[in-house]
């Protein structure tokens, strides 16, 4: 059995690494309550090497009409999809501004020039390798083994607490007895 | 370990494990593919699944030179199944058909072009849920003047294959 010191200890990491676990869960359910607009899966290494696939970018609301080049932004393409690429150059045209946007990783700027009206926000930060996990969860064998499993084992885990204390119950009535 | 430890521990999996799998519903990003500039993977929504087409390419064609296969055999869903594969041809000459339920369409590869030409393809898969998903990829028709076109059909192209399921459908100025 290991000391009062080292109990102490190891029931401060498990309340830390779950304290890490709740604030990671809050960016991805609920990044609104960090303030943030979004959390995004990265999906290719466009951007590498600062942000690569499997990364997690938590996407902040800007000022979509006075960003600058070299700001990392995020956008929705007409088509829906939603891109995260560097402005490399704001070009004013006679409809307003335009944003001509690119992967770090890409040797071309992107075919069409962003508007302001596209633009979801800014990178606020990077949490690597996070959107692995979320991939994985979403594949049944994620989710057994991310919630399945460890909801059964927590189960297990309680259910033979409550069998040992009433059993060690019974012990201390049977002793009392004699 | 104590018990109460590990119970921290199995909790912070179930934690995390359930956030990650309900929280992306909103939260997944995709980024242009770095391999050639131009085309792009899509948004995909991991609530429901995650689904990625890609179109392939980019493609480069000698003029007159019979069919193009356009591959999109790497699109994917993480959950459910593709059902649809649906092209249309965004810019540029030429055409071609496809079978929606296969990752393949065939470009009719124009007969005469002055010079480099390109074509924008743009891939829509569908998956089981009724998700879409788009790609684009390039085609460049390559003038071939001087050039045996027998011999760079041979080499650069597939044939269609046999129709395995589903209606033919065309796009682009093909209306076979």
């Amino acid at each position: 059995m290991p000391g009062p010191s080292l109990r102490r200890a190891g029931n401060l990491l498990g309340l830390v690494v779950l304290a890490v676990a709740v604030v990671l869960a809050v960016l991805l359910v609920a990044p609104g309550l960090v303030g943030a607009e979004a959390s995004l899966v990265v999906k290719s290494d466009s951007m590498s090497p600062a942000i690569s696939a499997g990364d997690v970018v938590v996407v902040t609301g800007a000022d979509a009409t006075s960003l600058s080049a070299g700001t990392v932004v995020t956008y929705r393409e007409p088509g829906g999809t939603v891109v995260t690429h560097r402005i490399v150059d704001v070009v004013e045209t006679d409809d307003g501004i335009r944003y001509r946007t690119k992967g770090d990783a890409n040797e071309e700027p992107d075919r069409v020039l962003v508007t302001p009206a596209q633009v979801r926000g800014t990178v606020w930060f990077t949490i690597p390798l996070l959107g692995h996990l979320v991939v994985f969860a979403n594949t049944k064998l994620g989710l057994a083994l991310l919630v399945i499993v460890p909801a059964i084992m927590l189960a297990g885990s309680e259910l033979y607490s409550l069998y040992v204390d009433a059993t060690s119950d019974q012990t201390n009535r049977d002793g009392g007895r004699q | 370990m104590t018990v109460r430890t590990f119970r921290f521990m199995i909790a912070a999996v179930i934690v995390l494990g359930l956030a990650a799998f309900l929280g992306a519903g909103s939260t997944t990003a995709t980024f242009s593919d770095a391999h050639d500039g131009q085309g792009s993977l899509t948004a995909t929504d991991k609530f429901f699944g995650s689904l990625t087409a890609d179109a392939g390419g980019s493609y480069t064609v000698q003029e007159g030179s019979g069919w193009l296969t356009l591959d999109a055999s790497k699109s994917s869903s993480a959950q459910g199944t593709i059902q649809r594969y649906d092209w249309t041809l965004l810019s540029g000459p030429g055409g071609g058909w496809y079978y929606p339920s296969q990752p393949y369409a065939y470009y009719d590869v124009p007969t005469d072009v002055q010079g480099p030409t390109q074509a924008v393809v743009e891939l829509t898969v569908t998956n089981n849920k009724g998700e879409t998903a788009t790609d684009t990829a390039t085609i460049t028709i390559q003038d071939a003047n001087g050039i045996n076109a027998a011999s760079v059909r041979s080499a650069t192209n597939a044939s269609p294959g046999r129709k395995r399921g589903g209606t033919r459908q065309t796009f682009g100025n093909n209306t076979g």
